[in-house]
């Protein structure tokens, strides 16, 4: 049995799901919505990824990235060490693609801000 | 002394300073400056990399740097002027003293100022928590901006005190980069963060949460060797025999933001002392005549959006006041009822030509309430609050012309009706 | 090989270093921290007594009262900010005669211009004050100055003067022959001088011990503090001290040269002598005693909290003599309060005893002067010219403190060799302020980072061992 809480209104519903016979039976949930949140977090849960990547020629060492779409929460190690293994160079545009398929998920790593090249440093 | 002159000067080039300049420019205000302390724009969102901004105002779910880069670009489309790197050292109605490395000392005339210079962190020395002054101990925006802007880590054994949602945002990101967070300690018997932050900074990276807890005592004397927690009673003093020892080498701390409000005061404009941020009315006018403040400097906000929408109607109030069009002849005072922590505006200026946007936090979670507000023994307004807690902002709208005859002051109370389940 | 060496650079070492550089000697101070100020001199209420309250005939009467004469001159050199509030002994109903016993002990220590005064007058000079209170005893001769601006502008002063100062250097042993000091050890290094001058605060008995000379004990007293938001400004206009209750002089209200508000401080005695933590009791005690003083403090407007270890001597006196035991080591211990007002009156006095061992002649290029630029007090025209110099005093760094990034290059190109963030703070007051330090410090860890050409995890709050921050993320860079 795993129990999950509700986050899809303010109401917090705990809801337990258990497998019986190979179906899975719901309790707690005080609506539809709680059944298909827990099923889905039950089943193949799935997060938006963000971070951020190695920037050269840039003001900032870092540039903010996130996943353009949810990764499945069991990939979300793999995916930083993608990650953590890229280096862009500015200038950069927000929604510019950084990653393409990001480790194996299908899903491309995008820049989450534009910016400028900048050679002297910031301060 | 360089001297320059605008008819409408906004401090602060965060969410709210961005959104006010550019309504401002959009009803027809031909000359408008931005004063941005950093040397960039967006303020704060620029190190909030999370996603979860937007959804309200945008319709999409962005990250802080997008809604930044949204209200960024739109600006680089107008000619608002922008100053960066520019520090306000002074403000008195009508000017601005500022300073920065390229022009020096700059007086900056201004129409109408709006204040958008956001909020800073309670620190340890504020909540006087015991103990040595180690390295390690920050609050968690400081180390947020040293992970995710300088690419730096501020520790590597992390115990966090607070779980607002900065604090649990922290947690996850912090562990995401290699670090182990030890636990999230929060005084309040509730978690004052959302439960989408709990669940997805916390439960999914098996984080606990102790709620009722406090650190008590912070050691080492170079670099900090723990903390000691302690679970706390009813009136919040740590309970004796509770104590526990967590070894780490950071504390962050997620307890609290104050409104940054030493510029306003400098100017006369008084100030509430539950929000901690100036009085305003429904034009977003503080006490002192054309000076308008927006976003955090006002109340501290959770939803960005929020900040937005109130730095709008902050700017369409400054422009109106630049044109003469604010009538102001009489001024009533909206009170926090029962169960009501605060209201914002905190007055309304009358006659009432427009609708009114109240804002207000409820004192404890409630489950079922409904928000009234009366006049005297006559309510003007109520809206159902299903579930209300502290961490969300709550709005209420006032129609058009619903204060008409109204008396000396309005009420906003919250009521939890056991019928209303 | 050194003419003087000086254990201890707090401000007792300072101040001595500062006095002996007007003379053609070459002198060091060791310093186990990495700055100067780093212990005592750092936390205690910043207040240059005005003499009324030592025993008459003591060395701390004497050097009280003298001390307190030479700091207008002193600070005015030094470029010190010096604040001539006054201080009040406040006495509540039954106390009275409390005041006239201060009074007429001050008057033999010498102390100038002190009155008893009604309540009406109290409140007059004294809005805030508690309404139990009934009379004062009024000493305009008191001050106030931060203690670590203080110490640092006597320690650069040395500096400039040739003075050498050495950190992280703690002192393990003291090196005799034959009942003369021949210099220290600090770890592997030995440093020569027939001259060694212990002003260890409260580890000096334990190096007078090392040195086989007269035996005292110093038993560390706590004193814990609450640091109040400037905004309290105003709050108190004199120093505010109880009538004298056993030992200590109480919980006082002090207001710093910054505008802050001070109260403080407790009075612990504790076996540990780096036990500098504040404890639940003792901030709880701050906030029940202070009303006795004022009304209507504002506790939300705290900002900070520190404590602090007052070196208390075993005869309750200063501890200010050259060793009859052994030739060349002079004792100066024991230095509680009123240190901080004594410091110079003391230097004075070691230097005379220094004159009892080597001869003393003036040096030619002295310089009384130093020299710091602290922005937010220029007027507009000056600050304005400064930034056209250099830029770098046009870019505000800690905002609460308006302090400007050409202050903190100044203070890392300064006199003493310092990097910290602590030792910054000291200089600049970047990060003393409302934030304390969390707007700042991401800024400040670049800067001494690119300055020094050292990984900003090699950036410390207060020397070995206290790193702001634990490394570089661990992102592509590596490749």
């Amino acid at each position: 049995m795993k129990e999950f809480t509700c986050i899809v209104c303010p109401r917090s519903c705990r809801v337990k799901v258990r497998e019986e016979d190979g179906e899975l039976a719901f309790d707690g949930h005080q609506c539809k919505r709680g059944e298909t949140y827990a099923r889905e977090e039950y089943t193949n849960p799935v997060r938006i990824l963000t971070s951020t990547v190695a920037l050269s020629h840039g003001p900032l060492p870092l540039l903010p990235v996130r996943t353009a779409r949810p990764v499945p929460k069991g990939m979300l190690e793999k995916c930083m060490e993608e990650i953590n293994s890229v280096v862009v160079e500015a200038p950069v545009r927000v929604g510019q693609v950084i990653v393409r398929d990001l480790a194996s998920t299908g899903v491309d790593l995008v820049a989450t801000r534009s910016i400028g090249r900048w050679s002297q440093g910031r301060c | 002394m360089n001297r320059v002159k605008y008819s409408m000067v906004v401090i602060g080039g965060g969410p709210a300073g961005l959104a006010a300049a550019l309504e401002a420019r959009e009803l027809g205000c031909q000359d408008v400056l931005i004063v941005e302390r950093d040397w960039e724009l967006g303020g704060i969102l620029q190190q909030c990399i999370h996603n979860g901004f937007g959804l309200h105002l945008l319709g999409e779910e962005l990250t802080g740097g997008e809604y930044a880069q949204h209200f960024i670009d739109q600006l680089a489309q107008t000619d608002i002027e922008v100053m960066t790197d520019t520090m306000v050292i002074h403000l008195a109605p009508g000017l601005i003293t500022a300073v920065n490395p390229q022009q020096g000392l700059l007086e900056i005339e201004a129409g109408a100022i709006v204040l958008a210079m956001g909020c800073r962190e309670r620190t340890r020395g504020a909540i006087s928590i015991p103990g040595t002054r180690p390295a390690g101990v920050m609050t968690a925006g400081t180390a947020q901006r040293l992970l995710n802007m300088e690419g730096l880590m501020p520790g590597k054994r992390i115990v966090i005190l607070g779980s607002g949602d900065i604090g649990l945002i922290m947690a996850r990101r912090l562990t995401l980069e290699g670090a182990k967070v030890e636990a999230v300690a929060e005084l309040m018997p509730w978690s004052s963060g959302l439960t989408r932050n709990i669940v997805q900074c916390l439960d999914d990276f098996d984080i606990p949460l102790l709620l009722s807890h406090t650190v008590v005592a912070v050691h080492g004397s170079q670099r900090l060797e723990g903390v000691t927690l302690a679970r706390v009673d009813d009136n919040f003093k740590p309970i004796a025999g509770s104590e526990r020892h967590i070894p780490c080498d950071t504390l962050l701390l997620s307890v609290g933001l104050i409104p940054e409000n030493e510029l306003s005061q400098q100017a006369g404009v008084e100030l509430d002392s539950t929000t901690g941020g100036p009085l305003v009315d429904q034009h977003l006018q503080t006490t002192v005549p054309g000076i308008f403040a927006c976003g955090n400097v006002v109340h501290v906000h959770d939803l960005v959006d929020n900040v937005s929408l109130e730095a709008q109607r902050a700017a369409a109030g400054a422009v109106r006041w630049l044109k003469s069009e604010i009538a102001r002849q009489k001024t009533i005072p909206v009170q926090a009822g029962e169960g009501v922590g605060y209201v914002v505006p905190q007055r309304i200026s009358l006659p009432q030509p427009d609708e009114i946007t109240l804002l207000f936090r409820v004192k404890r979670p409630m489950v079922g309430a409904t928000a009234v507000v009366t006049d005297g023994e006559k309510q003007v307004a109520s809206k159902k609050l299903p579930f209300a807690r502290p961490a969300e902002m709550a709005e209420l709208v006032l129609e058009k012309g619903s204060l008409e005859g109204c008396g000396e002051q309005l009420e906003v109370s919250v009521v939890e009706r056991s019928d209303s389940r | 090989m050194f003419d003087v060496i000086i254990i201890g650079a707090g401000v007792i070492g300072s101040a001595i270093a500062w006095r002996l550089a007007r003379h053609d000697l070459n002198v060091a101070v060791v310093e186990r921290d990495d700055d100067v100020a780093s212990a005592t001199s750092k936390a205690n209420s910043g207040i240059i007594h005005a003499g009324y309250d030592p025993e008459p005939g003591t060395l701390k009467a004497g050097l009280n009262v003298r001390g307190n004469k030479l700091y207008p001159d002193l600070c005015r050199e030094l470029g010190v900010d010096y604040l001539a509030c006054g201080s009040m002994v406040i006495a509540h109903e039954g106390q009275e005669e409390k005041l006239e016993k201060l009074l007429l002990r001050g008057r033999q220590n010498g102390v100038e211009d002190m009155a008893i005064i009604s309540r009406d007058k109290l409140l007059d000079m004294e809005p805030n004050v508690a309404a139990e209170a009934t009379s004062a005893l009024y000493a305009p001769s008191a001050a106030v100055v931060s203690p670590y601006q203080l110490t640092v502008a006597l320690a650069e002063n040395a500096a400039l003067n040739g003075v050498e100062f050495m950190f992280n250097t703690p002192v393990e042993d003291v090196l005799v022959e034959e009942g003369r000091v021949t210099g220290v050890r600090c770890g592997e290094n030995i440093f020569a001088a027939p001259i060694v001058i212990n002003a260890a605060g409260v580890h000096a008995d334990r190096l007078a011990q090392l040195a086989g000379a007269e035996r005292y004990d110093i038993t560390p007293r706590k004193g814990e503090y609450l640091l109040l938001d400037k905004a309290m400004e105003g709050f108190v206009r004199q120093v505010l001290f109880p009538v004298p209750r056993g030992s200590s002089k109480g919980v006082l209200v002090v207001p710093t040269v910054e505008g802050n508000i001070l109260a403080g401080p407790t009075a612990w005695d504790t076996e540990d002598r780096e036990d500098v933590a504040t404890t639940p009791q003792g901030l709880e005690e701050i906030r029940r005693e202070a009303p006795w003083l004022v009304s209507g403090i504002s506790w939300g407007k705290v900002i900070g909290s520190f404590a602090g270890l007052r070196a208390v001597a075993d005869n309750d006196d200063f501890i200010i003599r050259a060793s009859a035991r052994v030739n060349g080591w002079i004792d100066v211990g024991g230095i509680q309060s009123p240190g901080l007002a004594s410091a110079p009156a003391i230097a004075e006095r070691v230097e005379h005893l220094v004159g009892g061992l080597t001869e003393l002649n003036p040096r030619q290029d002295h310089v009384t002067q130093r020299k710091s630029p602290r922005v937010s007090q220029l007027d507009r025209m000056k600050r304005q010219q400064l930034i056209e110099k250099d830029s770098a005093f046009g870019r505000i760094v800690c905002r609460c403190e308006d302090v400007s990034e050409g202050e903190v290059l100044a203070a890392l190109a300064g006199a003493l060799p310092v990097c910290s963030l602590d030792a910054l703070k000291r200089r600049t007051r970047a990060g003393t302020g409302r934030c304390q330090g969390g707007f700042c410090v991401p800024r400040l860890v670049a800067i001494i980072s690119r300055e020094k050409g050292i990984p900003p995890h090699q950036v410390t709050k207060k020397g070995p061992g206290s790193p702001v921050v634990s490394g570089w993320l661990d992102k592509g860079w590596k490749q």
